[in-house]
């Protein structure tokens, strides 16, 4: 869920709210759901109707997508499928990266940490920051798409 | 996730979009990749699930967060050059002890210590040791979660190692003990897993029993296991001479556990696969039964599990494994015990009528 509104609305925080409101609207509507129904598209339409009112409600950060974008990418399907796999990869991945950018992964990802603390505290200017977190995630990237493959011939054997 | 971006600049962009760090200029770029192509939002939700397993559970990543406290450094006050004289010392002597100690050691276990390598080339390189034929479980990884798919791994190698043994027709191969049953050949391990009575088991029959390996634990999962490839049977000459369809194995088996601090008894499997060895040498799994039975935890009772399997047209080998496992908060337990199995017999059948066995 949090992956989807995130690819909506990539703001953390925006996100992190709207999930929050999301969730509640999902508690109070329960009994609305029906057992026999998909529950994945009934709480994500809710999600989408959530991203879609943020925006118009709030845009405190620069960063959104117009409604129109945001449609779009709710109608793409996230692939989930592999997403246990793409853990497990990920776990691995993440304990090979060299200290230096696990430091600074640590941070971001782990205390959320913004980058100008994180500039601060490795004594690093915040553009150097930003090209590490973005060699961090493509190093993830690449290392996670090798990974799935053997792990998947793994779990069938 | 699928596909890696092959839009480097839409990689840079939503994580520079994701950091907050992106410009008005550089959003509107980033609009554009995303309304412009299919593939391009594909690859922007790849980054995102990503960015929200990194983000969103922490558990995974947790596990493998480095120490960020770095040990002291210890100075010594004065005549410091004394001090690393003796040290280098003290390290010579060391390295020379542990050549001559373990120059006789076998085994070798390539190194699997989670150093940080270039995450391109990074493989998880194990050698087999002809003398002792058993893996070296000290160098497990540290990594939570991944610990339980190595058994596995090992059974894998094993079961390779036993089929490469077949097709060699090895007959003086370390490890196991190369027999003939009529037209089927058999890689058999089971020597080399034997225990005599220990902690309070005594075989079900004869001296000796098959002892597990301890389990691996994952402890974040709560889950451990442990599994041997017991067996591994050529019968390829067995299926020339017999009709499609009529011919199967039967396997009958006894499991027990010692005492321990778990709550209750572990779950027991016996696994028999068919495979196909192809030309490419990659195995080919052609069918598969796996039976499973939870034991109690009386050490004086031996619990019996039977399978049988239709051995498919084309199979080349037959595979036979056991396993003990434990889910839960026991699982944390599990070593606490030991697992043991005994009285595996193996019985094949061709065209209904001739029987070969037990093996």
């Amino acid at each position: 869920m949090y992956s989807f509104i995130l690819s909506l609305l990539p703001n953390r925080s925006d996100a992190e709210d709207v999930l929050q409101e999301t969730n509640l609207i999902l508690c109070q509507k329960s009994k609305e759901y029906k057992a026999d129904g998909n529950f994945r598209s009934w709480a994500f339409n809710i999600a989408r109707y959530q991203v879609l009112a943020h925006l118009t409600k709030r845009r405190r950060s620069k960063v959104c997508f117009s409604n129109e974008l945001v449609e779009v990418l709710a109608d793409e399907e996230l692939d989930t499928k592999q997403h246990h796999l793409a853990q497990r990869a990920l776990q691995i991945c993440y304990g090979l990266l060299p200290e230096h950018m696990r430091n600074i992964a640590h941070m971001r990802f782990k205390e959320d940490a913004q980058l100008k603390e994180i500039s601060i505290a490795m004594k690093r200017p915040i553009g150097a920051i930003s090209a590490t977190l973005f060699r961090i995630r493509q190093n993830l990237i690449q290392c996670v798409r090798q990974k799935i493959p053997e792990l998947e011939a793994k779990a069938d054997f | 996730m699928k596909t890696f971006p092959e839009n480097k600049e839409l990689l840079k962009l939503t994580s520079k979009m994701l950091d907050n760090v992106i410009s008005d200029e550089e959003h509107e770029r980033l609009i554009g990749f995303l309304t412009s192509s299919p593939s391009n939002r594909r690859d922007y939700l790849d980054m995102i699930l990503l960015e929200s397993s990194l983000h969103w559970e922490p558990s995974h990543v947790d596990l493998l967060d480095f120490q960020e406290n770095k040990p002291d450094i210890i100075n010594f006050p004065f005549l410091t050059w004394i001090g690393s004289a003796a040290a280098v010392v003290i390290a010579l002597f060391g390295v020379l002890w542990s050549f001559t100690a373990f120059q006789e050691q076998e085994e070798n276990f390539s190194d699997s210590d989670m150093q940080p390598k270039n995450l391109t080339s990074y493989a998880f390189e194990q050698t087999f040791s002809e003398t002792t034929s058993k893996f070296n479980y000290k160098s497990k990884p540290k990594l939570a979660g991944e610990p339980f798919l190595y058994p596995r791994e090992f059974v894998q190698r094993h079961a390779q190692r036993g089929i490469d043994i077949l097709l060699n027709n090895n007959r003086l191969a370390e490890g196991g003990i190369f027999k003939f049953h009529g037209l089927v050949k058999c890689w058999n391990r089971k020597s080399t897993l034997f225990k005599p009575a220990e902690n309070g088991i005594l075989p079900a029959s004869g001296s000796h029993m098959i002892g597990f390996e301890k389990m691996l634990i994952d402890v974040e999962g709560q889950y451990a296991r442990t599994e041997e490839t017991v067996q591994v049977l050529d019968v390829r000459d067995a299926l020339k001479h017999s009709s499609p369809g009529k011919s199967r194995i039967f396997a009958a088996v006894k499991f027990n556990q010692s005492y321990g601090d778990s709550q209750a008894g572990a779950e027991f499997g016996i696994t028999l696969k068919a495979l196909k060895e192809n030309g490419s040498s990659n195995e080919k799994q052609l069918a598969k039964i796996e039976r499973n039975l939870s034991i109690d935890r009386d050490p004086s009772t031996w619990n019996s599990l039977t399978s049988e399997l239709e051995i498919p047209k084309d199979t080349e080998f037959i595979v036979v494994s056991l396993s003990a496992r434990k889910h839960g908060p026991d699982a944390l337990l599990a070593n606490t015990c030991s697992y043991y199995s005994d009285d595996l017999e193996l019985f094949l059948s061709f065209d209904d009528q001739s029987v070969i066995g037990p093996i």
